[in-house]
């Protein structure tokens, strides 16, 4: 048996009341690839920032190569061949693709930055994955996915013996699992040691050699994957897979969303409309497209011209669109969603504050009872509504702003990336409220780089390609197809 | 969380009280209490409106130099005889302006709240002195000077009027939906944005109360002084941060209240009141003062570590 490279010996981590980590055992062993998966909340982030240095464990050690190690920082975990890339990449977005890449081990050893040696081993590392970039060109203009490969080849330039990978197909969904299993394959040869932690049981069975399952901080499972099955994984995250919505989309026939002649910064001159009642999801390859449509309908976009209407009313920035009762679930809950140090009442009843308010006095008894009504609805885990949103895991995150956009009566919800980063069983949540909003009439617009959960709430897709629409048709018609 | 935090300040407070009682026999009388609110007072105007400033994210670094504009302002009117009335006006609208600029500069033009007032700071500082030819300003009516030592229900006017202020601002920030906005703007601007919240518009209407604060200050102190100082209002910014934070109120925003920098302020003035009597150079005192800045920050930061952990 090959021996254990890096592990850990009844490890625990607490965060103020929260058992993160408990009395976790964990091995992994040279050049293996390791999935770890669990529902939201399992430990799954704790145990990588555990083993990257980001932070120590209350109790248990840490064991690299046999001997019990204390990482003090992320460099201290680096300089010892451990690497990481995190969920959000961590990149410099001033700087360049190579200055990047090369931030923490330069091309020399001298204090001199060798841009031409920098340029000359960024260019090697994307081309190991198969990607050739301007390495010259500032990160921050690079679309999503992009930088999610410049930070792989910022983790791998240290040439670690294990590589942690934080949920990289949360972000982008399958767009990048292509690219994780390009990486796998090229590090397979040098015996480097891979923790691939997921939400996805299909991603174990594309990607893994062995899985562990944490469950409320504790391996639960450990195995081999072959010697595991999909339905013995998914027993663990408490609830079945995808199922079709039990209210399902009705076309009234009525157009409601108008849209003429819109161009943005990935559309030319393009001209739908969606009916009441619908369930449109937008699909375009790359998947950034349809997210960037959707979010320019919604007024929040720079650069647009054409026409928005509904019910002939236009929608031109987020608050004219709010007032005509559309909404937008954004797809990046920390930057764009979550007012992360306000309460879970702030956060949710923050578009119902004007409502009968006199002198700007809010109607706070009749917010409060709302508040706690959708809690309970959506079932929204918190300790009280005071609770900071940033405490709370992804899926009741994600919950929470579903219910800011129930507080009042849209018409037509715009959700992005709607369950993203979050279990199985919040996506089965997330979905059923999305056929219980669909019940009481509503339309809505969907982009997802997850094509199945698409299929699941859709009754039509509207395809774009090459900056134009390619088609716009029944959702039967168009994943039928593709399953052909 | 929140409560901890306030119980801690209250006890803070009691026990520099206890410490200063012990120490000195005159601290504890009414009169040296009451005199402390009522020094604390021009502070506490201008870190009423340093607060909303601070819970959007922002800073304000001309408030000192609009004390003394705006009091400059002031007795000017005074002196070329505008009435009691129209002066205040003046003086009011004066400190309006100012802020309407910073805010017009950071809310529509969209550049860094910093960089603003530190140049609104320099020019604020400029104007008293142009005006003034860089001299005092007296020789003003014998009324202004009563104005300060007016006594309402025991207090001197300056005492009442910044406690009425804050419990304005404590009750904006918490019942309406101004506030609540004013906080999700500090959470997270984009995202305020992107609910549909006019971000602009409050972020001027933060930087507008804060030159309202200043102008009060500046009119306060004028009456306490009986006279107008184009140097006045030195280092204010720094004394009104320092009492926001120390209240709890977080530099990134959408943290901290007006009850909050009530004590900070309280515990500042107390600290100055308690070490002037037991003959402290005022200038160890401000080296104390910088020191429990950065001392109350570092406390928020480890309060904060485990929430921003995870």
């Amino acid at each position: 048996m090959t021996p254990s490279i890096l592990s850990t010996q009844a490890v625990s981590k607490t965060y103020g009341a929260v058992v993160a980590v408990s009395n976790l055992d964990f091995s992994l062993r040279e050049g293996e690839v390791r999935a770890i998966i669990g529902p939201n909340g399992a430990g799954k982030s704790t145990l990588a920032k555990l083993l990257y240095g980001e932070t120590i464990p209350d109790k248990g050690i840490i064991m690299l190569r046999g001997h019990a190690v204390t990482f003090a920082s992320p460099a201290d975990a680096r300089s010892r061949g451990i690497a990481m890339v995190p969920q959000d990449f961590a990149l410099v977005d001033s700087m360049s693709v190579a200055e990047n890449i090369s931030l923490t081990d330069p091309p020399s050893r001298s204090t001199i930055y060798r841009s031409a040696a920098a340029a000359q081993r960024a260019r090697a590392l994307l081309g190991s994955l198969s990607r050739e970039l301007d390495t010259a060109g500032e990160v921050g203009r690079l679309p999503l996915s992009d930088k999610q490969l410049v930070a792989i080849c910022r983790a791998i330039n240290s040439q670690p013996d294990v590589l942690i990978l934080d949920e990289p197909t949360s972000v982008l969904g399958a767009k990048s699992l292509e690219l994780i299993k390009r990486l796998v394959r090229a590090l397979r040869d040098s015996r480097t040691s891979i923790i691939y932690i997921t939400h996805s049981i299909a991603e174990v069975f594309e990607i893994a050699d062995s899985v562990s399952v944490l469950v409320d901080g504790a391996q639960v499972l450990e195995s081999a994957v072959a010697s595991t099955t999909p339905d013995g994984l998914k027993r663990y995250f408490g609830s079945t897979g995808l199922r079709r919505p039990l209210v399902a989309p009705t076309d009234s026939g009525q157009p409601l969303l108008v849209v003429q002649n819109l161009t943005t910064q990935t559309v030319d001159n393009i001209s739908f409309s969606v009916n009441a009642g619908d369930s449109v999801a937008v699909v375009s390859e790359p998947d950034g497209d349809a997210l960037d449509l959707v979010k320019a309908l919604f007024g929040a976009t720079p650069s647009v011209t054409g026409k928005v209407t509904i019910n002939g009313n236009a929608l031109s920035d987020p608050a004219s669109s709010i007032a005509n009762g559309v909404g937008l679930l954004a797809a990046d809950r920390r930057r764009e969603g979550l007012f992360g140090p306000l309460g879970v009442y702030e956060n949710v009843s923050l578009l119902g504050f004007k409502d009968g308010a006199r002198l700007g006095v809010m109607r706070s008894s009749r917010l409060l009872r709302r508040a706690e009504q959708l809690v309970k609805d959506l079932r929204i885990k918190c300790e009280s509504l005071r609770q900071t949103v940033w405490s709370l895991s992804g899926g009741n995150q994600q919950k929470v702003l579903l219910a800011r956009w129930m507080i009042k009566d849209f018409a037509v919800l715009l959700l992005l990336e709607p369950t993203a980063g979050i279990d199985l069983r919040g996506k089965a949540e997330v979905h059923s409220i999305v056929s219980q909003l669909r019940g009481a009439g509503k339309t809505f617009l969907i982009a997802s780089s997850d094509r199945e959960e698409l299929s699941v709430l859709c009754n039509k897709v509207l395809s774009l390609q090459n900056r134009k629409i390619a088609r716009f048709v029944t959702a039967d018609a168009f994943f039928g197809e593709q399953q052909r | 969380m929140k409560l901890v935090r306030e119980y801690g300040l209250v006890a803070v407070l009691g026990a520099l009280i206890g410490a200063f009682g012990l120490l000195s026999p005159v601290f504890l009388t009414a009169e040296n209490l009451l005199n402390i609110v009522d020094q604390v007072a021009i502070i506490g105007f201008v870190a009423l409106g340093m607060t909303v400033v601070i819970l959007t994210g922002g800073i304000d670094l001309s408030v000192g130099s609009t004390v003394a504009f705006t009091g400059i302002i002031f007795a000017e009117s005074l002196v070329r005889g505008f009435g009691l009335s129209a002066s205040m006006l003046l003086c009011v609208a004066s400190g309006l302006v100012v802020g309407a600029l910073n805010g017009f500069l950071i809310a529509h033009v969209g550049l860094p709240a910093f960089i603003v007032t530190l140049g609104t700071m320099g020019a604020a500082r400029g104007a008293s002195l142009y005006i003034t030819d860089g001299r005092a300003v007296s020789g003003l009516p014998a009324s202004v000077g009563g104005l300060a030592s007016t006594d309402i229900a025991g207090l001197s006017l300056p005492a009442a009027l910044f406690l009425c202020l804050t419990l304005l601002t404590w009750a904006v920030l918490k019942f309406t939906y101004w506030g609540k906005f004013i906080y999700a703007i500090g959470g997270n601007e984009r995202a305020a944005w992107l609910s549909g919240i006019a971000v602009e518009r409050y972020k001027m209407m933060v930087y507008v109360a804060a030159g309202f604060g200043c102008a009060v200050s500046g009119a306060i102190l004028v009456s306490k002084l009986n006279s107008a100082q184009p140097q006045a209002g030195n280092m204010y910014e720094l004394n009104a941060i320092a009492a926001v934070v120390l209240g709890g109120a977080s530099l990134a925003g959408g943290r901290g209240d007006a009850t909050g920098t009530f004590l900070g302020v309280m515990i500042l003035g107390v600290l100055q009141n308690g070490f002037s009597l037991l003959n402290v150079s005022s200038y160890y005192q401000q080296m104390m003062l910088g020191a429990i800045l950065i001392a109350a920050v570092y406390a928020d930061k480890k309060s904060l570590r485990g929430a921003l952990d995870d």
